[in-house]
């Protein structure tokens, strides 16, 4: 069996994220696709759950793994999972979108309304795979927060609003919004951290 | 983590969050540089954080995002491999002389070159305008062993001319195109005479390390590039 053949389909299809970067890094395209394919579903997710738009998800999802393909070469390992470098990327690009267009002012407008889009989207079925299970449990934890703190949590990660302009769309001091946050946070972290421990 | 009191902590989860203002951030760097039990405490959220990104209930992805990401990817590919691939067969050579007689006078030539870069980097060319001398390139079209071409940057655009082209275009057009830093730019199309020569002019200043790529095109050209393209320059 040849490690990096073509002869097998699931040889390439089998190897980490790391040596299909390793690859990808030397120009070959096959193994950028299964990196596609293996982080488009989360990567699309999050661009649409922050951009709020198709179209919108459609560029940031191009345009990061694009630019992730033109500079491959920075991956490093030692700092981050492949999936957490790439969902950084979209996460950064999809807020500097989304605070470069009307549909921020437009959300900040209803901004109640987006608390909800959490829960009010059906998973497709994919979610069922173990990463699904994962996001499942983040979602739990964030779910599980007292509205105050997932809010401005929400806020702030997915709508790309700053602590001052939270304050400002609350009502509430700048304080109080600072320090839901970091309460919010750290609860979620202890549930994960419990979750971490029973699995 | 007890030496850190409540406001550390809170500003350490509105950075994490990305709730800071460009200053704010800058800010908080500082601190966190000096601050070993901050920056510590700031990964134990920045997990949380990573977590978070991967939280969102899954939408179904459009199959158009595949096949445009990987042509883009392709296209990098075939610019890359032109721009790196050896010429098929020299412009000229003059007769009588391999390239193997040349290899001394190269190697001279090189000994030279690296000597006046060390010490031009060294401030030994007070008065050196490279700044100011037009940028070029020449073609590498390794598909076309019989097509020349240079790209010259003229005011705020660049003069193409090529020739030893193919004329058996069929309809079709050539067409430049553009890249810069990551996104490939649309150019002007161009003809080319019965000689296999043509000419254009790329409306948009080039940078250093821009591509510049002629592709073959259906009549009018394209908004994408649809096919290989046929030779590529990096000025």
């Amino acid at each position: 069996m040849k490690l990096f053949g073509r002869t097998e389909d699931h040889t390439l299809q089998d190897l980490a994220d790391e040596d299909l970067i390793a690859m990808a890094q030397r120009g070959d395209i096959e193994a950028f696709e299964i990196l596609y394919d293996r982080h488009k579903g989360p990567a699309y997710s999050l661009a649409r759950r922050i951009t709020g738009t198709d179209g919108n998800a459609d560029d940031v999802v191009q345009e990061t793994f694009v630019s992730l393909w033109r500079s491959i070469e920075r991956y490093d390992p030692r700092r981050a999972s492949v999936r957490t470098w790439l969902m950084r990327i979209v996460h950064r690009r999809a807020i500097d979108q989304l605070r470069s267009q009307m549909v921020h002012a437009k959300r900040r407008a209803d901004g109640e309304g987006l608390i909800d889009d959490l829960t009010a989207k059906e998973p497709a079925p994919e979610a069922l795979t173990l990463a699904n299970e994962q996001s499942v449990e983040v979602r739990e934890a964030l779910g599980d927060l007292p509205e105050d703190q997932r809010k401005v949590i929400e806020l702030s990660y997915f709508s790309g609003f700053s602590q001052t302009e939270i304050a400002e769309m609350t009502g509430q001091p700048l304080g109080t919004v600072k320090g839901r946050m970091r309460l919010g946070l750290e609860k979620m972290r202890a549930h994960l951290e419990l979750e971490e421990a029973q699995a | 983590m007890d030496n850190l009191n409540d406001n550390m902590r809170d500003d350490a989860a509105a950075f994490v969050l990305g709730a800071m203002s460009e200053l704010e951030r800058e800010a908080f760097r500082v601190k966190m540089m000096r601050d070993c039990e901050l920056g510590r405490y700031v990964e134990s959220l920045e997990r949380v954080g990573d977590a978070l990104l991967t939280s969102s209930p899954s939408v179904a992805v459009p199959d158009s995002i595949r096949a445009s990401i990987l042509a883009e990817a392709q296209r990098d590919l075939d610019a890359r491999e032109i721009l790196e691939s050896p010429r098929a067969a020299p412009a000229r050579q003059p007769s009588g002389y391999g390239a193997r007689a040349f290899r001394p006078l190269a190697l001279g030539l090189a000994i030279v070159v690296v000597a006046l870069g060390a010490f031009a980097i060294g401030g030994g060319f007070e008065s050196s305008d490279q700044s100011n001398a037009p940028l070029t390139a020449s073609f590498n079209a390794p598909t076309a062993p019989t097509m020349n071409g240079e790209v010259k940057a003229v005011g705020d655009g660049a003069a193409v001319n090529v020739s030893g082209m193919d004329t058996a275009l069929d309809g079709d057009v050539y067409q430049l195109w553009v890249q810069h830093d990551k996104t490939v730019y649309a150019a002007p199309v161009f003809t080319v005479s019965s000689d296999g020569s043509g000419h254009a002019f790329i409306n948009r200043e080039l940078a250093p390390g821009d591509v510049v790529m002629i592709t073959r095109e259906p009549a009018g050209g394209s908004k994408e590039p649809t096919g290989k393209p046929l030779a590529a320059a990096q000025v």
